[in-house]
């Protein structure tokens, strides 16, 4: 028999528990978000120095001329570095549809400002410039396109799911470790998709 | 107050405000829907955590390695929701943040921002905070210590925010000094620590902290401020001292967050407090059980005798990213601006292509492609549209018609309003529609009549000359040149200029059921001498091959024919001893849509090919070429003639030689012009035997018969 959407669902549902309780132990843990069909990092954030970005929102200078002058203060310890802040969010989402797990994923500056894709992929040095390549070969993944986020409704960065199944197929062929479940592999390869972002606890994987 | 000088004085992290996308589209909807030019003060809500060790990391080059984050004050779309939730104003949130009551106020335009009384706003949030000090309102609600300011504007149609938050502190009396700086872990035990993260999570922002004074009791408890007599008047009985805590944004091993200084000056103030000790609660989360990165510091606060009677002074103004007192500044356009978010998804869904299937796919050259469309109507529409889905963002359409009643359904680009009043100039209205279908594209109607031979005016002898000059500059400023008119002579002129200027021509034409796509052979400057070398073709037998019927092959390839190479007269009037249906064209409906496509396709192909428009054409073979048959670049063949038969649903490749004798691209032609230019077409037109003469096709006709042209399927 066939499963149908909603056990498959429910297989997510499991798995993404099962997920969360792994990624529990590590720095910064997976939350679900609405009845299991989102598993959310908080922040992972990336601290970029401004000569490393020559375009776009991370060197986009203040226009507006305007200074203000304070009490003298002791008390404030002085800003050592320009560096900026960039906040990168993964969703990741069980898709009805293509009924795969599908990575959304957005990176913002401290302003709110987005990056773009390129920003992005200079920001994941070694990251996803690799999929274009290598890894796209490998597992014949497309990549990068553009959607709305089902669940916020705004714009997110997502990999097209089209190939997911395929690779989870793969995967779970290969894998011998039955507490290995289909998401937690796939997981493994998002993973190293976005190196070095702390996506998943690495440490799990390499028992 | 005796505070010794060797002591160095504390210095606090300041809060670095860090704006959640969705703050952002919430204030934009709650300007449109709610505020509107109503710019009064509104409540939100901030968002701050303990330090979290995890949330900093940095690059440099292939190393990445953990560093100090910013200790961040976050306002999200939630910030907007009322406060009517007591339970998260007291204590921490789920997520063990704790909240921060702000207040917005939004302007209406830009100088009003500037002009604000910033001062003013400071200082009635300080006040706000030194009264529920003096009052004591700070000790039943804590988080009244973290108030903070958020000014903003929204420029809603270039989605670019300005802002500028504020964090006020009150200064402290006189400079506060750090006896002590040590991590958690050399003050308290492990049960202890442990006993101060399940604490802290009950309690709130702010707390006090009991430590067991007996050397047995290895017990820990977080209070609220509610409970300093209690707490303290127990612990000065013992050698403790006032044991404080805050939930610390910060993750500076030496420094505490911005918080603390309210709290401190609280202490002050309302228990005249001199020394204290104070745990800076952080969160690592390697170990939920334990909190390296808490650091606690014993410090001595200079109190004065008195109360003051005024606020004290206040200092708290974010920085922006270039270290001034300045505004900052947010754009959104990639997220909210539709024609960018258009833009963009254009863009990578074509990527997709490149990244599964064609990983050459050279789209920023097919982008930055500028087309001519010579033509607007049923193959025009179809080649325009085919050209948006590649990304081709610079069309240009060329007509002198109006739309008529019957376009609109063969037509793609016009519907019925467009044939109203007469009717809308068609190259307009094509452009019009190409710009609602995606506002990303550049896209022009030119209304102009091509100049043909054989439909000469005396009158408008100037305006042919302005329409020649015209048409000249148009195909100059474009790279490819589409020829999608519905007769052959006003395909002539642009032939010849498109030749001329050396761009890409592809010409596509209809009959009933059999349509022909082609590109026109280019300049080939370098050998001019010797194409002419070339053995020219008898005139009894035009200088066609098919790939199916011929196996000549001549070494170096023959420059490549254009639309009047196979004719042996000249272009001439042919709509005016026509019948209605023969002047229309009569065609299957669907036969547009397959040349315009097919046209396409080809200009994608040679752009896509190393040799770009010299690529050759598929050699002659003695059968066709079966689908399977590997193709030298990864789009596949470039041909030079594609002839397609919806009788028998085939496409035919054929490859047809530059012909010398050419009326439109033949070296005599592409000379007079280029000595003459508009004079010598001006000569053209007025006389429909000039041509024939100049090129030598009048003394050929004379010495052959009349020929059937076997290839005529472009019969309009």
């Amino acid at each position: 028999m066939v499963p149908d959407g909603d056990s498959l669902s429910a297989k997510f549902q499991a798995d993404a528990l099962s997920y969360l309780e792994t990624s529990r132990s590590s720095n910064n843990p997976w939350t679900l978000v609405n009845h299991c069909q989102i598993v959310k990092t908080i922040f992972n954030v990336v601290r970029v120095c401004r000569e490393e970005t020559q375009s776009g929102v991370l060197s986009q200078g203040e226009e507006l001329a305007e200074e203000m002058h304070e009490e003298h203060d002791l008390g404030a310890l002085p800003c050592s570095s320009r560096d900026q802040d960039v906040n990168v969010e993964f969703h990741v989402i069980y898709s009805q549809t293509w009924q795969v797990p599908v990575m959304y994923f957005s990176a913002w500056t401290a302003s709110g400002s987005p990056l773009s894709l390129d920003e992005l992929k200079a920001v994941i040095k070694g990251g996803l410039p690799e999929i274009d390549e290598q890894f796209r070969t490998e597992y014949g993944m497309p990549v990068v396109s553009q959607q709305d986020h089902p669940v916020l409704g705004v714009p997110f960065f997502t990999i097209h799911p089209c190939q997911t199944a395929a690779l989870l197929k793969e995967l779970t062929a290969k894998s011998n470790d039955p507490a290995l479940t289909p998401l937690m592999s796939w997981m493994s390869v998002m993973g190293t998709v976005f190196h070095p972002l702390p996506l998943i606890n690495l440490s799990y994987f390499q028992r | 107050m005796s505070t010794p000088d060797h002591h160095p004085i504390l210095q606090f992290d300041p809060l670095s405000s860090a704006v959640d996308p969705t703050f952002w589209h919430a204030l934009s909807r709650n300007k449109i829907e709610v505020y509107r030019l109503d710019d009064a003060a509104r409540a939100i809500t901030g968002y701050y955590a303990p330090y979290h060790a995890a949330s900093g990391h940095q690059q440099r080059g292939a190393v990445s390695q953990l560093v100090v984050g910013a200790a961040r004050l976050a306002v999200t779309a939630q910030s907007f929701d009322s406060e009517d939730d007591s339970n998260s104003r007291k204590g921490m949130n789920g997520g063990g943040g704790v909240v921060a009551p702000g207040v917005l106020y939004n302007t209406n335009t830009i100088e009003e921002f500037k002009k604000l009384d910033k001062s003013a706003v400071f200082a009635q949030v300080a006040d706000r905070i030194w009264e529920s000090i003096t009052s004591g309102a700070a000790v039943a609600d804590p988080t009244l210590l973290t108030r903070f300011i958020l000014l903003t504007f929204a420029d809603l149609k270039k989605y670019k925010f300005w802002y500028w938050f504020g964090f006020p502190a009150l200064l402290p009396f006189a400079p506060v000094r750090v006896r002590a700086v040590r991590p958690v872990r050399e003050v308290w035990s492990a049960r202890q620590v442990e006993a101060l993260r399940t604490g802290v999570r009950g309690v709130g922002p702010f707390f006090l902290v009991k430590v067991a004074s007996a050397d047995d009791d290895d017990t820990l408890s977080v209070r609220g401020l509610g409970e300093w007599d209690e707490v303290v008047r127990h612990d000065e009985s013992g050698d403790g001292g006032v044991t404080v805590g805050f939930v610390d944004p910060s993750g500076q091993p030496a420094h505490p967050g911005w918080p603390l200084r309210n709290f401190l000056i609280l202490l002050q103030t309302r228990w005249k407090v001199d020394a204290v000790r104070v745990v800076c609660y952080r969160e690592t989360l390697s170990s939920t059980t334990t909190t390296p990165t808490s650091i606690v510091l014993d410090l001595t606060l200079p109190t004065p005798s008195t109360t003051p009677t005024t606020t004290p002074k206040c200092v708290g103004w974010e920085k922006n990213s270039m270290a001034k007192l300045s505004p900052r500044s947010a754009d959104l356009g990639p997220l909210m601006d539709p024609r960018q978010l258009a833009d963009t998804a254009v863009d990578l869904n074509l990527k997709l292509m490149r990244w599964r299937i064609v990983p050459t796919l050279q789209l920023e050259k097919i982008a930055t492609t500028k087309c001519l469309l010579v033509g607007s109507g049923t193959l025009g529409c179809h080649v325009a549209r085919t050209l948006l889905a590649w990304g081709v963002r610079h069309i240009t359409f060329i007509d002198n018609g109006t739309v008529s009643f019957s376009n609109p359904v063969r037509q793609p680009l016009f519907t019925f309003d467009d044939c109203l009043h007469g009717g809308r100039p068609k190259a307009q209205a094509a452009a019009d529609a190409l710009k609602r279908i995606f506002p990303g594209v550049h896209a022009t109607g030119i209304n102009l009549a091509i100049p043909m031979p054989g439909h000469y005016v005396p009158s408008a002898r100037d305006a042919t000359t302005s329409a020649v000059e015209r048409l000249t500059a148009l195909v100059e400023m474009h790279d490819a040149v589409f020829l999608l008119t519905d007769s052959r002579e006003s395909r002539w002129l642009p032939t010849l200029l498109g030749k001329s200027l050396g761009k890409i021509v592809i010409n596509s034409a209809l009959g009933f059921d059999t349509f022909l796509v082609m590109r026109h052979g280019m300049r080939q400057c370098a050998s001019s001498a010797s194409s002419s070398s070339h053995p020219t073709p008898t005139p009894s037998e035009p200088a066609t091959t098919t790939t199916t019927t011929t196996t000549r092959t001549t070494p170096p390839p023959p420059a490549l024919g254009c639309y009047f190479c196979n004719d042996v007269v000249a272009p001439a009037d042919s709509l005016s001893d026509r019948t209605l249906d023969q002047q229309c064209t009569v065609t299957r409906p669907g036969l547009s849509s397959l040349a315009s496509a097919t046209a396409v396709e080809l200009l994608i192909s040679i752009l896509n090919h190393p040799l770009g428009p010299n690529a050759a054409p598929p050699p002659p073979t003695p059968t066709p070429p079966h689908p399977s048959d590997p193709t030298p670049t990864p789009l596949g063949l470039v041909p030079h003639q594609i002839r397609g038969f919806l009788t028998h649903y085939t496409h035919l490749l054929v490859t047809g030689h530059a012909y010398d004798k050419c009326t439109a691209c033949s070296p005599t032609v592409l000379e007079l012009y280029a000595a003459h230019g508009a004079a010598f077409v001006l000569d053209a037109i007025e006389d429909p035997t000039y041509l024939e003469r100049v090129t030598g096709l009048k003394q050929m006709q004379m010495a052959t018969e009349h020929l059937d042209l076997e290839w005529d399927v472009e019969d309009e």
